[in-house]
């Protein structure tokens, strides 16, 4: 490269622009095709409990039994105990899977890597780091209404 | 008629030339001490020729939509004449073409043949390596099952746990918050289009490297290479018809495996994608489950940064980890014991993740494997009845 003699200032600024096009051109392209890929934001879902089944209502759940569903907080997991309804988010929050109430233990599991966790989200046990955040749940004519517990 | 053929091109385009080129490389010798192990890569290519052709027949009547994709699998293997041999034969293909791989890998690094100056050609073979590990993981997702879905919610989490730009990488990488719709979109995309384009290429270099440079003796690295004369003088065989032969024999001996397998034992199909429940004792491929294991005792951010790493720790293994000049096994245990002892602990990590979570007789007893893998005698254990 040294041996080239100086193409001088006519031609750098030549080269510069040159080069400057190509980047612009290239970053168009670039920047368009990222847009196109950029995760569409969802729509906010429903305030109350959605199941597989359509909504959820408190008398689908049996006494010690549970149901996941949709709402607009996420994934829910809904544990009947002595007549209350417990609320806490149902993705593990190790590695995403949705948890299940085990009535026989007590103790809410994940079937993928074992995290255990008690009625209040706290970690008993597995890989789990962080507990599962209660929410606030109010029976309502609609069916099961979900809040974040510190709307309370 | 093929002689008039030849000519009306070579009339136009003068090819004598790279004809002889080709006729003196395909008659290159090839070292003595090269035996069926060297046959593994022919075995590959002809595994990747299948996948190829499998996949674009799947692709004919697969459906990449949340709501479409687990019909259409049903339909494949239920509906469509032969579906279910040519699904099963590209689920078998996955399989051993990973198995093969590795065991390709393995023979290189023993043998020495990714020392000076064939580097690049090893390197190459790790992006090789990577982007068959791309295809199982986004070929996993596409059947739309329970295994599929989940297996990938937690391959894809993964990622998040990085620091700083791993939440919105997974993001990025599966179209939103959760593994849904646009998930598999992307995973298709890069499964039928981007990973064979990349795939093609790497090969077609991989494989120009070894033709241009010949296959490496068994000398130190800081002998010159023998050259042709020698290697003839020596008692080499020329690479065709002798060496070609035995990769003929090698391709027909695995088609012949992939074959029966896909007979034997076709692939399944499970229950369709739920993502309101998790299934119990969920696993990932087998060439996963290490580092699913390794999820289970350290924190993810180590968990998952691990296996990645090991393929950086492969390309560094010719610049860094083993630059002696020697290339016999014997003359460089270090390394050797080195290589043999992470491949142990991956073989362990990746056994005692089969085990985990299931109930084994072995030896007049019977155990239940716990979520670590660790054993315990069933009838010492009170909760017996939560084996699954």
């Amino acid at each position: 490269m040294s041996d080239h003699p100086d193409p001088g200032p006519t031609r750098r600024w030549i080269n510069a622009l040159l080069g400057l096009g190509i980047v612009t051109t290239i970053s168009g392209f670039a920047s368009s095709a990222l847009a196109y890929l950029w995760p569409a934001a969802r729509s906010a879902g429903s305030e109350f409990l959605v199941g597989s089944k359509g909504p959820v209502r408190a008398d689908d759940i049996g006494p010690d039994g549970s149901v996941v569903g949709r709402s607009r907080l996420g994934k829910i997991l809904v544990v009947r105990r002595q007549d209350a309804l417990i609320g806490l988010q149902a993705t593990c929050t190790h590695l995403g899977c949705t948890v299940a109430w085990n009535a026989a233990s007590g103790e809410i599991e994940c079937p993928c890597h074992g995290a255990r966790y008690n009625l209040h989200g706290e970690v008993l046990g597995g890989p789990a780091r962080e507990g599962l955040a209660p929410v606030l749940l109010t029976i309502e004519e609609g069916g099961i209404r979900v809040r974040p517990a510190r709307e309370s | 008629m093929v002689h008039r053929l030849w000519q009306w091109f070579d009339d136009r385009l003068h090819l004598a030339p790279v004809r002889q080129v080709l006729l003196d490389n395909l008659r290159k010798p090839v070292p003595r001490h090269v035996n069926w192990l060297f046959t593994l890569g022919a075995a590959l290519l002809l595994l990747l020729g299948v996948q190829l052709l499998t996949g674009v027949l799947l692709m004919v009547h697969y459906k990449p939509s949340g709501s479409e994709a687990f019909a259409s699998i049903e339909s494949i293997m239920y509906q469509v004449p032969l579906g279910w041999l040519i699904r099963s034969a590209h689920s078998w293909g996955a399989h051993l073409i990973v198995l093969l791989a590795l065991l390709h890998m393995f023979r290189v690094f023993f043998y020495g043949g990714f020392k000076k100056p064939r580097e690049l050609t090893w390197i190459i073979g790790v992006a090789l390596l990577a982007v068959i590990l791309g295809f199982g993981f986004t070929g996993y997702l596409l059947p739309w099952d329970q295994v599929a879905y989940w297996g990938t919610v937690v391959a894809t989490e993964a990622p998040a746990s990085l620091p700083v730009l791993g939440p919105i990488t997974r993001e990025f990488m599966i179209g939103g918050k959760e593994v849904a719709d646009a998930t598999l979109g992307r995973f298709y995309v890069v499964h039928v289009f981007l990973l064979p384009l990349l795939l093609l290429a790497l090969m077609g270099l991989h494989l120009f490297l070894i033709r241009y440079q010949g296959i490496s003796s068994l000398r130190p690295t800081s002998e010159p290479e023998p050259t042709a004369e020698q290697l003839r003088a020596d008692g080499a065989e020329p690479f065709f018809p002798h060496h070609f032969l035995r990769d003929g024999a090698t391709m027909y001996v695995v088609l012949g495996i992939l074959i029966t397998l896909a007979l034997l034992y076709p692939a399944h199909i499970g229950a369709p994608a739920d993502p309101l429940t998790t299934p119990a004792g969920i696993k990932p491929e087998w060439y996963f489950l290490p580092a699913y294991q390794l999820l289970k005792y350290v924190p993810e951010v180590v968990g998952v940064n691990v296996p990645p790493l090991l393929l950086l720790v492969l390309i560094l293994v010719p610049l860094v980890i083993d630059t002696s000049p020697e290339r016999h096994p014997r003359r460089r245990p270090r390394v050797v014991a080195g290589w043999l002892i992470v491949s142990a602990l991956i073989f362990l990590l990746g056994g005692l993740g089969h085990l985990s979570e299931t109930t084994q007789s072995f030896l007049g007893g019977t155990y239940h494997f716990d979520v670590q893998g660790m054993p315990h005698a069933v009838d010492t254990v009170d909760e017996a009845g939560d084996n699954r």
